[in-house]
């Protein structure tokens, strides 16, 4: 049984987006009870309503902030998590392999299960797409990789942005670095490709940063935490549901 | 921002990527590719390639299947499969491979060991080889010998 959460509607857009999903669900014949946000009843208290109820898929319907808040409270649970994805990025739309609304409801009929990786920032903030570290002007850095216990490494940089993805890969770019205009100029009139040789990218199970100056680390357009922080990789944390591989091979025939 | 749209699902991705004005310390292992533009004090160790572009600087020791050098390297390169030094790479230091592919104006400073050893059977087969060759090589020489005699003038003797 499918228990769908919505996100409280931020205008009638959304709500009238929402009211055409739940109409889809129920000529797909996957409707179930459907619950939104609001300031009286929050995600949290939603989720643990519906895991009290036994229902064995949350479906968490809206933005990335509402989808990442809804999986956080399934962690390690039984539930599976599934995605309808409203205004969302391309990278959620990318997990579930839906383009667009009326795929993710096709996929959610399917059930076709699949564990994922989850990025924590310690103690207790997860993300399952990307946190971002961003600023206008270049601050100093000091990444530590640890990959096991005997195996780690220091990186001292410069930045202006810093990308950590849910599977704890840091992408570490500063845009003040590099070929400046003119260079730049001349390689698009001589068509000539000019390699970034100044952005890295680092793996790690854990990886501390440390910033010259507190830099406010963002989640979904959301502050979740402030330099130093410590992210980990959390192995297949959370099930979701995803696109099976025979709706790919029709979609390829058709 | 989706810098990570295409990275794979799996814990094992794209590979580690040491940009050029980074100062990187310690053991920097991936088990996929690992392409070096700045500096690295430490080991380097690699399940693939490692590859040490032209900005790059790295002062210890390398292990790879396959090494790319085109900047500077100050400590021993092990690859397994195939080490080569591009023209504007410098090596100083110890160098062991199976493959190795030194481009004119490279610079290497060390020694060089070949790294695989070669089995009995493929001995074998290499002496067979250099037998048949060895005697094709005579019976070509006896061969010219006796065309040379056929060729000869022939001299009447009064």
């Amino acid at each position: 049984m499918y228990y769908y959460i919505n996100e409280q509607p931020k205008n009638r857009a959304v709500a009238k987006t929402q009211e055409y999903i739940r109409d889809l669900l129920g000529l797909t014949g996957i409707s179930g009870e459907v619950v939104t946000v609001s300031p009286a009843r929050t995600t949290e208290e939603l989720v643990e309503m519906g895991l009290s109820k036994k229902h064995n898929t949350i479906v968490a319907i809206g933005s990335d902030r509402h989808i990442n808040k809804v999986a956080t409270f399934l962690i390690n649970r039984k539930c599976v998590l599934g995605i309808i994805p409203i205004n969302s990025s391309p990278l959620i739309h990318q997990l579930i392999g839906a383009s667009e609304i009326k795929e993710a409801v096709d996929i959610l009929k399917f059930r076709k299960l699949k564990e994922i990786n989850m990025g924590l920032i310690e103690p207790n903030k997860y993300f399952l797409t990307q946190a971002e570290i961003q600023s206008n002007k270049s601050f100093e850095t000091t990444v530590t990789v640890i990959e096991a216990d005997f195996d780690s490494y220091q990186v001292n940089t410069t930045a202006t942005e810093m990308i950590i993805s849910k599977n704890n890969y840091l992408f570490i770019n500063d845009k003040y670095k590099g070929p400046n205009v003119l260079k730049k100029s001349w390689a698009w009139l001589t068509g000539k490709h000019l390699p970034d040789i100044e952005s890295s990218v680092l793996r790690g199970k854990k990886i501390k940063i440390e910033t010259s100056v507190q830099m406010p680390v963002i989640m979904d357009g959301e502050i979740v935490a402030k330099t130093p922080i410590v992210t980990t990789l959390q192995l297949k944390v959370l099930k979701i549901i995803t696109k099976p591989v025979r709706i790919e091979e029709e979609k390829k025939k058709g | 921002m989706a810098m990570f749209e295409n990275e794979k699902q799996t814990v094992s991705g794209p590979g580690t990527v040491v940009g050029g004005n980074v100062k990187l310390t310690g053991t920097l292992k991936d088990v996929n590719d690992i392409t070096v533009h700045g500096n690295v004090d430490g080991e380097v160790i690699s399940e693939k390639n490692v590859s040490v572009t032209e900005t790059a600087s790295i002062k210890g020791p390398i292990t790879a299947e396959i090494v790319l050098v085109s900047g500077k390297v100050n400590g021993s390169i092990t690859a397994t499969k195939k080490l080569e030094i591009n023209p504007t790479g410098r090596v100083y230091g110890s160098i062991a491979t199976s493959d190795l592919i030194i481009q004119s104006g490279a610079i290497f400073v060390g020694k060089s060991t070949t790294l695989k050893e070669m089995e009995p059977e493929e001995k074998k087969a290499f002496k067979a080889e250099e037998k048949k060759e060895s005697v094709e090589s005579e019976n070509k020489s006896v061969k010219s010998a006796s065309d040379a005699k056929k060729n000869e003038p022939k001299y009447e003797v009064e």
